[in-house]
């Protein structure tokens, strides 16, 4: 569904990410890990056509990604940012509901149809009940969480998130990546999440995408990359497995 | 929809007792049944002609200059992101004033004042946007900071031109700054850029809301931010322009009207954009009425009576939120 081409990310001069080819399909749940700065956040920006890329292209069903109008893009591909600031009071329901603007023509408002799946996905995210609470008003995760609701209420078939699981405690981040998971399998999204928790991306993604800086990155299952060898390069610090699960030295 | 009806219908109640509020008041000591079936052309022609040259011309004066100023500061908040902007932060109204007081200094006024303060308003405008579009990509913070600095630049030279002016001539400049609705004279121009704009800016409403979450977020979802952009900038300054050539330099309504209406009905941009425009000339209306009615004969500029209002108003909102 989402293709890389010899995709190439470059800031500053700086190359992120070198040639990187690689499909997210229907269905998967890709991890996307690396250390701070390396590049996590510009390379999904340019996987989700909101950054251009130094080389190569994205596809997109087929179709050039940079290329698509936005609207159309958004009606395909949707993206968590990982912080997201808004100066202006507005309401939890006003907020999920932006979610379906690529789908709303010029001349029409929110359907019916509209405010049940942004309420749905409220619902989803545990923030049923709230609907007319103003934003400011939320905590940090509850915010999170919002955001999450607006990428459920667009709906698209391919998610691309960063760090998620940011302010979120522990409960609802194993409640999210459970729906994540069961979103790719069930109703073939095709996912890509930047996380930084080795153990959950371990349990809960199949595939893999590891930055190691410099431009360098390989990609594969998560059974065949996730290791001791590799993690501790990825994270320039010594890792060890006990009893199954990562941890830093 | 059906509060947006309410708070519209409410809004445009407010703007009918404004209307007839101005209609009615004034030094002449007509009674109010007079002056209200003056308008109509009935009664004593001294009052019909008082009614329909002197306060006719100044409800809709302050009606357009108010709605105008409303909508540019709506504008210019999301624009910017910032509920502290205003018309005037990127330096639009200066341009136009030192062009107005340019006209006054070679002696000119009515119609030259009006062109010369629009012109004006256009040349900041594209002079902001040519130096913060220069090199590289366009940017909001280089824009904010041009415009800024512009103003600034602005501000010195109207100084420089006050002090070199006449003192015969120095009132009416200075009236002409703080903004003045007396002998204002609108044509069928601010109605038409009034009209286009709000329709213009209605249709992005939806827009105008994600761009308000920011231009990232509004990008995922589909807005194409910098052309959106770039259309409320000049969206936003011609309506200053026409605003400015109107009635001067008319301060605080372009700030608070929309901030009040983000307070009190959210931020809905397909409610707040009419409704700003409502309540903006409503308020101006008030002030112009009372700034001619409060130490009548003598005639304040309604610039001072906005700010005067508009201070306290904006200071107890500002507590208010940040409780």
């Amino acid at each position: 569904m989402l293709q890389a081409c010899g995709l190439t990310v470059t800031v500053d001069g700086n190359t992120l990410c070198r040639e990187l080819d690689m499909q997210v399909r229907g269905g998967q749940c890709w991890a996307l890990l690396g250390r701070n700065g390396v590049g996590k956040t510009h390379l999904l920006h340019t996987l989700a056509g909101l950054r251009a890329p130094a080389e190569g292209y994205c596809l997109l069903d087929g179709e050039r990604l940079h290329r698509l109008p936005a609207r159309q893009r958004a009606r395909r591909l949707g993206v968590l940012l990982q912080d997201d600031v808004s100066s202006f009071p507005s309401t939890v329901l006003e907020t999920a509901l932006t979610g379906r603007h690529p789908f709303i023509g010029r001349w029409e408002v929110e359907s019916e149809a509209d405010f049940q799946r942004a309420r749905a996905a409220l619902r989803q995210m545990g923030l049923s009940g709230w609907e007319q609470r103003v934003v400011r008003s939320l905590s940090g995760g509850e915010r999170r969480r919002l955001d999450l609701a607006v990428l459920l209420t667009q709906d698209p078939p391919v998610m691309l998130l960063d760090e998620p699981l940011n302010h979120l405690d522990l409960a609802h981040q194993v409640r999210l990546l459970r729906l994540l998971r069961r979103l790719a399998r069930q109703q073939g999204k095709a996912i890509l999440m930047v996380l930084h928790d080795i153990n959950l991306a371990a349990r809960f993604c199949d595939r893999v995408l590891l930055l190691y800086g410099a431009g360098e990155w390989e990609q594969g299952t998560s059974h065949a990359l996730l290791d001791e060898a590799r993690l501790s390069r990825l994270y320039d610090t010594p890792i060890r497995r006990f009893d199954g699960l990562f941890a830093a030295q | 929809m059906k509060r947006a009806g309410r708070v519209m219908l409410g809004l445009l109640g407010l703007m009918l007792f404004s209307v007839i509020h101005a209609l009615v008041t004034g030094s002449a000591g007509f009674g109010w049944l007079e002056s209200l079936v003056a308008v109509f052309g009935l009664g004593d022609p001294l009052v019909v002609s008082v009614v329909s040259e002197l306060r006719l011309p100044r409800v809709f004066g302050a009606l357009l200059a108010g709605g105008l100023l409303a909508l540019a500061g709506a504008l210019m908040q999301v624009l910017l992101r910032n509920p502290l902007a205003d018309p005037y932060v990127l330096g639009v109204s200066g341009g136009a004033s030192l062009a107005a007081l340019l006209v006054m200094l070679a002696g000119l006024g009515g119609f030259w004042l009006g062109l010369g303060s629009f012109a004006g308003a256009l040349c900041a405008m594209l002079l902001v946007f040519g130096l913060a579009h220069a090199r590289g990509r366009w940017s909001l913070s280089r824009l904010l900071l041009t415009g800024v600095i512009v103003a600034a630049g602005w501000g010195a030279l109207i100084s420089f031109v006050l002090a070199i002016a006449p003192d015969a001539r120095l009132r009416g400049m200075l009236y002409w700054l703080m903004g003045d609705l007396a002998g204002v004279e609108p044509g069928v121009f601010p109605l038409l850029v009034l009209g286009i704009g709000l329709a213009l800016a209605w249709m992005l409403a939806r827009d105008l809301n994600l761009l308000a979450r920011g231009g990232l977020q509004a990008a995922v979802l589909g807005v194409p931010v910098n052309a959106l952009r770039m259309g409320i900038y000049f969206l936003a300054s011609l309506l200053t322009a026409a605003a400015v050539s109107l009635a001067g330099n008319i301060g605080f309504i372009g700030l608070i009207i929309p901030h009040l209406l983000r307070l009190l009905i959210g931020s809905d941009h397909r409610l707040l954009l009419p409704a700003a425009v409502v309540l903006g000339g409503s308020f101006l209306l008030l002030a112009d009425t009372l700034a001619r009615s409060l130490f009548a004969p003598q005639q304040l500029p309604v610039g001072v009576l906005t700010a005067l209002l508009g201070v306290p108003v904006f200071l107890y909102l500002l507590q208010r939120e940040g409780r």
